[in-house]
């Protein structure tokens, strides 16, 4: 038999299991289907239900314009799969081909899809975190129980954390009318995404808005009243504040902890794959049955020195997904490489924020049009002289003009593309924090630099 | 849809408004509006849990 008829046979009757039954997985399924796979498609999901669409829930579900329940993902096709929701995977063996259920299953494969996501990183005092009134969002009945506890008009609302869940989660309280305070380790809002020059227009937004915004300080202790309520917190530099909501948005830890005896290189940062969303073993080979998508994946870009990347991104989770499953079924020499640059989205306090490449790839930044006080402006990323990524502030019809620049490559600082130069061009230091405050709040996390 | 660049919308709209929706997919121009076009989309899926 020669290899194209067993990928013919793989394709009519192979068994594919994807773990993880939310955006990768499922746009993957999708792909699958559409690629012309006709066997069994297993879905193994920790979560019961039907995929749905995360971006809203630090939106429009905590402001109740739309309930936590119409979030679920638009089908573009029957998938025909067997859905086992409701329990994680608990371990992977690769000298079998079996996904180990924490409910003792087995689940054989011929390929696999990995794609587990991350989960919110928890409050760090696990007795504090269990308090009545204190929150993360990340699923859906996160969202839906921070929504009621809002609605119920708190007194005051504590977000600890200002990355972009943090900050759209202020934005969707001040909405409320709620009176919010922020609590920021780092110097700025966003700054570790963005930057510390970019963080500060963050931090202009938020007082505008009337959020108490306080930077460079850390919570180190919720307390709770007598009937296990949350009361009050305690900050590093002996102050406190009272409120009856406490949100922890300290950024999210990826799922892999199931693969630690799999021999496949996954950690704290992901499962390391190729550009094709091979899953790396220990030694860096990549595996060819089994295949990463979404936020639990890093991968090398040759924007970025081949360095690994992971993006907790919609736009990356479903290009990688469709990579995935084109790669799961076709032959080695149609392989698609996963390429595209990255893109990125928010809303907060009225403000739409995009971003092309990666912002923390970058050790300068300039305003290239419009301006930082208008809250209204792109900024451009550079490295080295070269151009890395870009960000808007309501100014998103001038990106696909910066994605050009950087997949060229095109030198630091670039022109402005219109009449309406910024008067002050000059590139200032980006000020990206370290790598130890990095790992919180990123939303692209790039490793393995020795900067 | 809320907002100049329509970033925030109610995913799940009434059927009341299913001539509009389809009316803005159509006229996208980057055609980023995903309809979902499946019957019965919310009946449950074949869900196996323990």
């Amino acid at each position: 038999m020669t290899s194209a008829d067993t990928l013919r046979a793989f394709k009519r009757d192979g068994r594919i299991v994807v773990v993880g039954a939310s955006l990768a997985g499922l746009r993957a399924a999708e792909a699958l289907r559409a690629e012309g796979f006709t066997g069994s498609l297993t879905m193994i999901g920790d979560e019961l239900g039907e995929p749905y669409d995360r971006p809203p829930l630090s939106k429009q579900v905590l402001t109740g314009w739309v309930p936590a329940g119409n979030t679920t993902l638009p089908r573009r096709r029957v998938i025909d799969a067997e859905w086992l929701l409701g329990v994680p995977a608990s371990g992977l063996d690769l000298a079998t081909n079996h996904v180990r259920l924490a409910d003792g299953r087995e689940v054989p494969f011929d390929r696999l899809l990995i794609a587990t996501g991350v989960r919110a990183r928890p409050w760090f005092v696990e007795s504090e975190a269990a308090l009545n009134r204190v929150f993360v969002v990340r699923t859906r009945e996160h969202a839906e129980s921070l929504r009621r506890a809002l609605a119920a008009g708190p007194s005051r609302v504590l977000i600890v954390g200002a990355g972009f869940t943090g900050s759209e989660i202020a934005s969707a309280c001040r909405a409320r009318e709620l009176p919010v305070t922020v609590a920021e380790l780092g110097a700025a809002p966003l700054a570790g995404a963005l930057g510390a020059v970019i963080g500060e227009v963050a931090a202009d937004l938020q007082r505008t808005h009337g959020v108490d915004l306080r930077c460079g300080v850390k919570v180190t202790r919720l307390e709770g009243d007598a009937q296990g309520r949350f009361r009050r917190a305690h900050f590093d530099d002996g102050g406190t504040i009272d409120a009856e909501v406490a949100v922890v948005a300290l950024g999210s830890i990826r799922n892999t902890e199931w693969l630690r005896e799999s021999g496949l290189a996954a950690g704290v940062w992901g499962i390391a794959c190729d550009s094709g969303c091979h899953a790396l073993d220990i030694n860096g080979r990549a595996n060819d049955d089994v295949f990463a998508a979404g936020d639990v994946a890093r991968c090398p870009h040759p924007l970025y020195e081949y360095r690994l990347i992971s993006l907790e991104h919609w736009a990356n989770a479903v290009e990688q997904a469709e990579v995935a499953a084109h790669n799961m079924v076709s032959p080695q020499a149609d392989h698609w490489p996963h390429l595209s640059t990255p893109l990125f989205w928010s809303i907060q306090f009225g403000v739409n924020i995009k971003s092309v490449g990666v912002p923390t790839f970058a050790d300068e930044v300039v305003v290239t049009q419009g301006s930082l006080d208008d809250h209204r402006f792109v900024a451009a990323y550079g490295y080295r002289g070269r151009v890395t990524a870009a960000v808007s502030f309501d100014n998103a019809k001038w990106l696909r003009h910066y994605r050009r620049l950087i997949e060229t490559a095109a030198p630091f600082p670039p022109r402005c593309p219109t009449p309406d130069q910024p008067t002050d061009v000059h590139p200032a230091p980006v000020g990206l924090p370290g790598p130890s405050l990095l790992a919180q709040g990123a939303t692209a996390v790039v490793t393995g630099r020795t900067r | 849809m809320h907002g100049e660049e329509a970033l925030m919308y109610d995913p799940n709209p009434d059927d009341a408004q299913r001539s509009l929706v389809l009316r803005a997919a159509a006229a996208c121009p980057v055609q980023a509006i995903l309809v979902d076009w499946l019957e019965g989309r919310n009946a449950p899926v074949e869900a196996s849990a323990p």
